[in-house]
């Protein structure tokens, strides 16, 4: 199911939460948390209820696990707490390697090695990534003796709750569970229900007017790229620059959906997003990006590699092998590992140059505007870059646009706006400007519409700043949080003003569920 | 401002805002759905109807409740206009229940949504080569009727069997919500206001595609840009190869199946049909040609004739207008400032005034002023199709050797 349709909002939410507050209400809190990851499993098989069972048996063999481990731990029998630790990491890479990785290995293995192995395509199980992800790090977690669970109930729930189930944020056992447990969360307090309903809101917004609006900008230069079409400059920054923004407004939106639900329900989720665009270096953007995912890499892979503790190259190496891995971990593909292996090299330059800044004395540049500045292009040129690998296809479609993009299929205007330009004639014979026929309105479009997101990406502040004083933002204690706090009149607050803002932005969004179909057709 | 109050305030808020937007969208009407007024310089103009025929005009047909019924593709629905004087008075109401990108057989499932309606005495129905020129499975061995769906299809009244359709009103109660309740109205309600300029795309109230967009293309780029877009594709269309126009070995297709049911039903219902074949400017012809498509373009020809044939010459009449004429051959327009041709807008699209020419000699109405005495289209019913085929050929040589600077 699906946060930006009908039967979420309209059914699916507020029967849960009625159910969920009743039961706790009179049947007491462990009979609401069992109802709760009853309504998690139906809100997951709704999608295709078949992967429902391998859920359910990813959980309960997490669980038997983790619950074992803690037992040899308390006996100080170590041997089989680590025993059981390593079967329980290799079941769970198993099943992801098996459903996720299989088909894309056993055709590589083919293509290298000429042979004809065949296996029947296996369909991806919604969200495996997210909930073997979380597994690990709570069996970890677990053998490192941080965490502990022997309620089954309240071990589904901490994988299954609904608004993280699907696409995060990713969490933890440990700050998962307590709040859960919590008496007053077992209570609903309008407070939370207005404050996650306009986290919701602000979410849904971003999901249905920025994302949605943008893919129509972006899919069809894709499409072309994939067609084997040549793409000329402005068409291929208007794709690149169109999904760059749907994608961060399409997944911010989901991650602030579910941390507005999770807020009804008086839970605080950590917050994903946090304004990656303004990153003025990749580091940072790291750090603003997919944070919970960033922090797993960081916690579970890059440390347990040996992080920087065994001088630079050791440091860089495991970085790119991190981040290598967090690219496939977004996907079973080539371009995947491309868009990893280049965000591994944009962080492994970008160390070298803080380490060549430190060593020269050149920190005084930072307090520069036009540096600034220049840092801030510099950096989102690249995420844009790797982002063109995310989204292609294939690798040479991904290719063909960066070849666009680059100028090398030459700069061309819309015959429309360039006939309307007779006054800079001169200037497009001088750097060669053509024109090509069709597409104007296209083009005026895309470009109007990545302007309009480029000011809001940069100027406006973000969900968690907006909601600062209600949000705890800082609950889980990431330091960038404390940067930036919107100005006064930016923050929202409980008054008639941010009460007409808020049902504008909600009543858009649910007029944007839906969409009037076009029947975009040329006759030939 | 406790949260108590704020709810009250943000309940309200929410009311009002649901509500005055689908009021908003109501008076607008950027998709033709209400049949509000239309106001000069407010929402006139319909930019935003042109691509969603498809969801308008099975509904706003109901309103019209015609007597005659266009029935097509983007061709008649450019070029046959219902308000022109070359339509008899007494073919009352006239309503272009015309579709663009709409294939044979949506048109003719439109048909039949038209004569449900009740109150069609005559429909003329333009054939299109393009729409019976694909890939199909080889030859099988009958044709059979399906009865397809897809939102268009659950719009009308109904299916293809000429069954009421129970999904009618589920399909109207949803297209009119979404009509009022959705982003997608609203943004394309602001731009109706904002675009009501002269050129600004549009449809009439009888579903008349007036080209305003067409001529403002023509007037800041020149028909030139029209023509290269036109043929590029037309060029890329036709260059797939194994495309046919039957399905079996007998010569019969879907197309022609369906034909056969809509004017069995109309024969039955006293309804008068006319069948045309829709104009093309020579270069459009000459695409068809070289692609190597010429056979199947005279097949096609021959395929109609036949099968009129077996019908009562009065009550079905069939007109060829896909032919080399002094209308269809004229220079084509290759840079700015090159005239357009007379009678198209580009290769695949011809003018309401070429329009009123063949309505004229459908109906034998005196409607043309000027000096166009010049015969255009060729009743097929009484012409024998070998030699209509053959004088075509004739006829190709003479006017393109006109064409050359030489002569």
């Amino acid at each position: 199911m699906l946060f930006n349709s009908y039967i979420f909002i309209f059914a699916f939410l507020p029967i849960t939460y009625a159910i969920y507050f009743i039961l706790a209400k009179y049947l007491g809190g462990e009979k609401a948390i069992i109802f709760l990851v009853l309504s998690s499993l139906f809100f997951y098989s709704w999608w295709n209820p078949t992967y429902l069972i391998l859920m359910l048996c990813s959980i309960g063999f997490n669980y038997f696990i983790g619950e074992t481990i803690v037992k040899f731990l308390k006996q100080k029998n170590f041997r089989f707490a680590k025993l059981l630790f390593v079967i329980g990491i290799i079941f769970n890479l198993g099943l992801l390697g098996y459903f996720k990785y299989a088909n894309f290995f056993i055709e590589n293995f083919n293509t290298v090695f000429d042979t004809h192995i065949k296996l029947d395509k296996i369909i991806l199980p919604l969200a495996i990534s997210f909930f073997t992800f979380q597994q690990i790090a709570y069996l970890v977690d677990t053998y490192k003796g941080i965490t502990e669970e022997f309620k089954f109930f309240h071990y589904a729930l901490f994988v299954t709750f609904f608004p993280q189930l699907i696409a995060g944020p990713i969490v933890h056992h440990k700050e998962m569970l307590p709040q859960f447990l919590k008496m007053e969360n077992m209570k609903p307090r309008l407070e939370h229900i207005l404050v996650g309903l306009t986290i919701f809101s602000l979410g849904l917004f971003k999901k249905v007017v920025f994302a949605d609006s943008s893919a129509q900008y972006s899919t069809p230069v894709f499409d072309l790229a994939n067609t084997g079409e040549t793409l000329s400059f402005f068409v291929a920054w208007g794709g690149a620059l169109s999904y760059t923004f749907q994608l961060y407004f399409d997944f911010s939106g989901y991650s602030d959906m579910a941390i507005g639900i999770a807020r009804m329900f008086g839970i605080h989720l950590p917050v994903n997003f946090f304004s990656p665009y303004k990153a003025l270096n990749i580091i940072e953007f790291w750090r603003r990006w997919h944070i919970t995912l960033s922090r797993f890499l960081r916690d579970y892979i890059y440390i347990s590699l040996g992080g920087n503790r065994k001088g630079n190259t050791r440091r860089y190496t495991n970085l790119l092998t991190t981040m290598l891995l967090g690219g496939l971990w977004h996907g079973a593909g080539w371009t995947f590992v491309l868009w990893g292996g280049l965000h591994g090299l944009y962080l492994v330059i970008n160390h070298i140059w803080h380490y060549f800044k430190n060593y020269c004395g050149m920190q005084f540049l930072d307090n520069y505007s036009l540096w600034k500045l220049f840092s801030w292009l510099i950096t989102f040129i690249c995420v844009i870059n790797a982002w063109v690998f995310f989204r292609a296809d294939n690798i040479s479609s991904a290719l063909r646009i960066l070849e666009g993009m680059y100028g090398l299929n030459g700069i061309s205007l819309p015959n429309a706006i360039y006939t309307r330009l007779d006054n800079l004639k001169s200037i497009f014979d001088t750097f060669g400007i053509t024109s090509y026929i069709g597409g104007g309105s296209q083009f005026i479009f895309t470009y109007l519409w990545v302007g309009i997101l480029l000011f809001i990406s940069l100027m406006m502040p973000n969900t968690q700043q907006i909601m600062s004083r209600y949000s705890e933002i800082n609950s889980f204690g990431h330091a960038l949080f404390n940067q930036g706090v919107a100005s006064n009149i930016l923050t929202f607050r409980f008054n008639s003003i941010w009460a007409f803002i808020m049902s504008g932005i909600l009543i858009l969004s649910i007029f944007g569920l839906a969409r009037v179909s076009e029947f975009l057709y040329f006759q030939f | 401002m406790t949260t108590k109050k704020y709810l009250h305030f943000y309940l309200l808020f929410i009311l009002l805002f649901a509500f005055s937007l689908a009021i908003f969208n109501t008076v607008v009407d950027p998709y033709l759905m209400f049949h509000t007024d239309r106001i000069a310089g407010f929402n006139d103009k319909k930019p935003r109807a042109v691509n969603r025929t498809q969801l308008y005009k099975p509904y706003e047909i109901l309103r019209v409740s015609p007597q005659t019924l266009i029935v097509g593709n983007s061709r008649p629905e450019m070029g046959l206009n219902p308000q022109s004087e070359c339509w008899l008075d007494s073919q009352g109401k006239i309503y272009s229940l015309t579709f663009p990108g709409l294939g044979a057989y949506g048109q003719i499932r439109a048909a039949f949504h038209g004569l449900a309606t009740g109150n069609v005495r005559h429909i003329v129905l333009g054939l299109d080569f393009i729409d019976f020129l694909y890939k199909r499975k080889k030859n099988i061995a009958k044709v059979t009727w399906p009865d397809r769906q897809s939102d268009f299809f659950d719009r009308l009244l109904v299916d293809a069997r000429f069954q009421r359709n129970p999904d009618y009103w589920t399909a109207k109660a949803t297209d009119t919500f979404m009509s009022m309740f959705t982003l997608d109205a609203l943004f394309d309600s602001f731009y109706t206001i904002i675009d009501q300029s002269s050129s600004s795309p549009d449809r009439t109230s009888s579903g008349f595609n007036p080209a305003h967009d067409y001529t403002a293309i023509i007037q800041h780029e020149g028909a030139w840009v029209l023509f290269k877009q036109k043929m590029g594709e037309l060029e890329s269309h036709f260059s797939r190869p194994g495309m046919r126009i039957f399905d079996t070995k007998t010569g019969w297709s879907l197309e022609l199946e369906g034909l056969k049911r809509l004017i069995e039903y109309c024969l039955q219902n006293n309804i008068q049909v006319t069948l045309f074949t829709n104009p093309y400017h020579y270069s459009y012809l000459e695409i068809i040609r070289q692609a190597g498509y010429w056979k199947e373009f005279e097949n096609y020809k021959r395929s109609l004739k036949t099968f009129v044939e077996q019908y009562e010459k009065d009550r079905i009449q069939l007109w060829d207008f896909s032919l080399y004429s002094h209308y269809t051959v004229s220079l084509t327009p290759t840079k700015k400032g090159e005239r357009e041709p007379d009678w198209f807008w580009e290769p695949a699209h011809y003018k309401s005034t070429l329009g009123d020419i063949m309505l004229s000699e459908i109906f034998g109405k005196d409607c043309i002023y000027g000096n166009h005495n010049i015969p255009f289209g060729v009743r097929l019913n009484n012409t024998d199709i070998e030699t209509h085929l053959y004088k075509q050929n004739q006829q190709r040589i003479l006017l393109i050797k006109k064409l050359s600077p030489q002569s």
